[in-house]
């Protein structure tokens, strides 16, 4: 009884219960790693600036659309990006930064892409969840 | 789907007539005594190229004219129907669906799956024989062409591999052991160029190309002593050349060749065609005719040296690779003659010695890249380039007026038996950027979107061709374009499947459907036919993978809902 009120304890509950539920979420297609940091969380701008939602459009039309996303991202084996209200702005950095593997491949653009420029990517993903297709 | 019906070609329908019984049933008695006579034996008709070794599947192509024709006929179009799993082999992971074209020789099967992972298997009940699974380069996980490879080669005594981390590598045919390994790209700074299709042999000479055709590179075809891994000599596809590429432009003008090349041990002569040039849809920075991009090559293995080669598409701003195989068939006057499909929608019929042209037809029902191609000169005529931040609607689209997923030639019907997708894209040119990441692709461009044809809704179709003449026998249409290859066998059949994972039969006559069977993911490569103690079996790999079915979510939402999968499935008849 006083291990179950230790707050030590139950810390490392609620981080089993989220690493679990992260674990469920994410069971179909793994991101390939995980980087926790500020920039992760955190965009460094707003995100609904339209210079920036414009530099994420011309990126993702450049790397992202052709063979996989298709136009606005509405090809591709994911989700349609328009009128998604689920979009999940971390998720979408998350994702974008550590690729994707599961019957599919989408690579990781973390190492290649600055946290800046993934975050004009979400921006322009963002955008686009918003948009009637 | 639906059956059309062309010049003729109707298929039979409703009761045959008293005479057609009595001819049927002589037929039938005619058929018994030609089994019992060859007992059960998986048998044959016909001798020479195409018909060599009929009961292995001994090369990409099973034989170097590419016909993927298997002369076995013990399945056939009058016992097809009873087709049956035999067994299933499941290679335990399934990124990227099952791409290859599996090998058997005597009774052994070599295929691999995902991630460069290489299996034998006892070709009559899928027993591992041995695994051999490459220590890669976590680099691997970096690049745009991940995971997927279209087979391996067996010769020499020898298994061998393209890797994903961009190195040849030997493994001992009877244990699977590494003999050697060869390291000829450098990813990091090659835009993760790799080796996704296998090398192929030439004598001594084991040689093949890279991915990269969508990336700044100077793409390569590399060759390698076979039996030692000793690097023989470098191919760079980007000619040398300032009125080709002017300026710099080479150094970033891609063309890889990334499917198998033949090898023709008559004339010992390599053929292999290369990619595209990048940036793909826009030639700012390269306004020459980029030699040697998109074009068919005819090499000395000994040394690369060319022997001929034909530009296909000059100054190629469409995504128009000319990689697809080359078809040697026989050109009716004693002659065998060379056929090739480019990306564009044209077949370029040529002299297989010299690339002279002889004929050119038109493949894909929808075309404006250009007027046409000039039957004599293999130019294009009046091609509409894409121009600079102009939006313009081109046909075929960048996947092609066909995908990699090559035809399969009957000798005996003298029909080429291939696939087609009636998909066009809008795209919008735009100068590239300098900062292309590793998985980054240099398109030159600032809009692609998939669109159907004008007037049409897109779809797809397998059709019987005169590979001469391009003369329609039949043609059967596809909800969507079917990304298997093609296997036509000596019992009259043509096989493929669809991106639903629907297997099918056709009768090589007449396109009617005779057999099928619900994979439950899509085909994506190459089903084949061997005999292993009399008994023919025919293997399909299923598994939805590579990027073109994803990219054509564009044109075919329903893909969105297809499953990826990674099962290989050898038929039988008992």
């Amino acid at each position: 009884m006083r291990n179950f009120l230790n707050p030590v304890v139950w810390a490392w509950m609620v981080s089993g219960l989220l690493v679990f539920q992260v674990t469920k979420a994410l069971a179909q297609e793994t991101p390939i790693k995980a980087q926790e940091d500020a920039s992760q969380n955190s965009p460094p701008f707003d995100l609904t600036d339209p210079t920036r939602i414009q530099d994420g459009k011309k990126r993702f039309n450049g790397n992202c659309a052709a063979y996989c996303h298709g136009s606005e991202g509405m090809g591709g084996k994911s989700t349609p990006f328009k009128n998604y209200p689920g979009f999940d702005q971390n998720y979408a950095f998350r994702t974008i930064a550590d690729g994707r593997r599961g019957t599919g491949v989408m690579p990781p653009w973390g190492n290649t892409l600055t946290p800046e420029q993934i975050w004009e990517l979400v921006a322009y993903l963002k955008f686009l969840s918003i948009q009637t297709p | 789907m639906h059956i059309e019906f062309n010049r003729g070609d109707q298929l039979e329908k409703g009761t045959p007539s008293p005479s057609a019984q009595k001819k049927n049933a002589l037929r039938n008695i005619v058929c018994a005594a030609a089994l019992v006579l060859t007992g059960l034996q998986a048998s044959h008709a016909g001798s020479g190229p195409g018909y060599d070794d009929p009961n292995n599947w001994p090369q990409y192509h099973r034989s170097y004219n590419a016909w993927r024709f298997s002369p076995l006929n013990q399945i056939n179009t009058s016992n097809v129907a009873k087709l049956h799993v035999s067994w299933i082999h499941q290679p335990g992971t399934v990124t990227q669906g099952l791409q290859a074209t599996p090998i058997v020789i005597d009774g052994v099967m070599y295929t691999i799956g995902p991630d460069n992972n290489v299996f034998a298997l006892d070709a009559t009940n899928g027993k591992v024989l041995w695994r051999y699974t490459p220590k890669l380069d976590p680099i691997v996980k970096e690049v745009f062409y991940a995971s997927a490879s279209r087979g391996v080669t067996v010769g020499r005594g020898k298994v061998f591999v393209g890797s994903l981390d961009g190195r040849f590598i030997a493994l001992d045919q009877k244990s699977g052991k590494e003999l050697w390994s060869t390291q000829l790209t450098n990813l990091k700074d090659e835009y993760g160029a790799l080796f996704s299709s296998p090398p192929q042999l030439a004598g001594n000479i084991l040689f093949g190309g890279t991915t990269g055709g969508d990336q700044p590179i100077v793409g390569k075809i590399f060759a390698v002593n076979a039996d030692t891994g000793k690097r023989e000599w470098t191919f760079e596809v980007p000619r040398d050349d300032k009125k080709s590429w002017p300026g710099d432009s080479r150094l970033r003008g891609g063309g890889s060749a990334w499917l198998p090349g033949t090898y023709d041990p008559t004339t010992d002569t390599i053929y292999i065609g290369t990619s595209n040039a990048a940036p793909d849809f826009n030639h700012a920075d390269r306004d020459g005719d980029n030699l040697y991009t998109a074009t068919l090559l005819a090499l000395n293995p000994k040394d690369g040296a060319i022997k001929w080669h034909r530009q296909e598409v000059p100054k190629d701003t469409w995504d128009f690779d000319s990689s697809y195989e080359a078809l040697l068939v026989p050109d009716g006057s004693g002659k065998t003659t060379l056929v090739h499909l480019n990306k564009n929608g044209f077949v370029y019929v040529m002299d297989k010695d010299n690339g002279a042209m002889k004929n050119a037809w038109q493949y894909t029902e929808n075309m404006n890249w250009a007027k046409g191609v000039d039957p004599k000169t293999g130019l294009p005529i009046a091609p509409n380039y894409p121009e600079t931040g102009v939006q313009k609607l081109h046909c075929p689209n960048l996947l092609g007026a066909r995908s990699w997923n090559a035809g399969a030639y009957n000798p005996e019907t003298k029909l080429w038996y291939t696939q087609g997708m009636e998909v066009c894209n809008t795209v919008t040119s735009a100068l590239q950027g300098q900062d292309v990441p590793i998985a980054g692709l240099s398109l030159g461009l600032s809009e692609i979107t998939l669109t159907n044809p004008p007037g049409k809704i897109s779809d797809g179709w397998l059709a019987a061709f005169d590979p001469l003449t391009g003369k329609e026998s039949w043609k059967v249409r596809f909800e969507m374009p079917p990304l298997s290859h093609v296997l036509a066998t000596g019992g009259g059949l043509v096989f493929t499947g669809d991106m639903r994972g629907k297997l099918y039969a056709f009768d090589a006559k007449n396109g009617k459907e005779l057999w099928t069977f619900n994979a439950g993911s899509g085909a994506r490569g190459g089903p084949v036919s061997y005999s292993v103690k009399g008994k023919q079996y025919i293997a399909i790999p299923t598994g939805l993978g590579s990027h073109a079915p994803g990219f054509l979510t564009g044109a075919f939402p329903q893909i969105r809902e297809l499953p990826g999968g990674a099962t290989l499935l050898v038929f039988a008849l008992d």
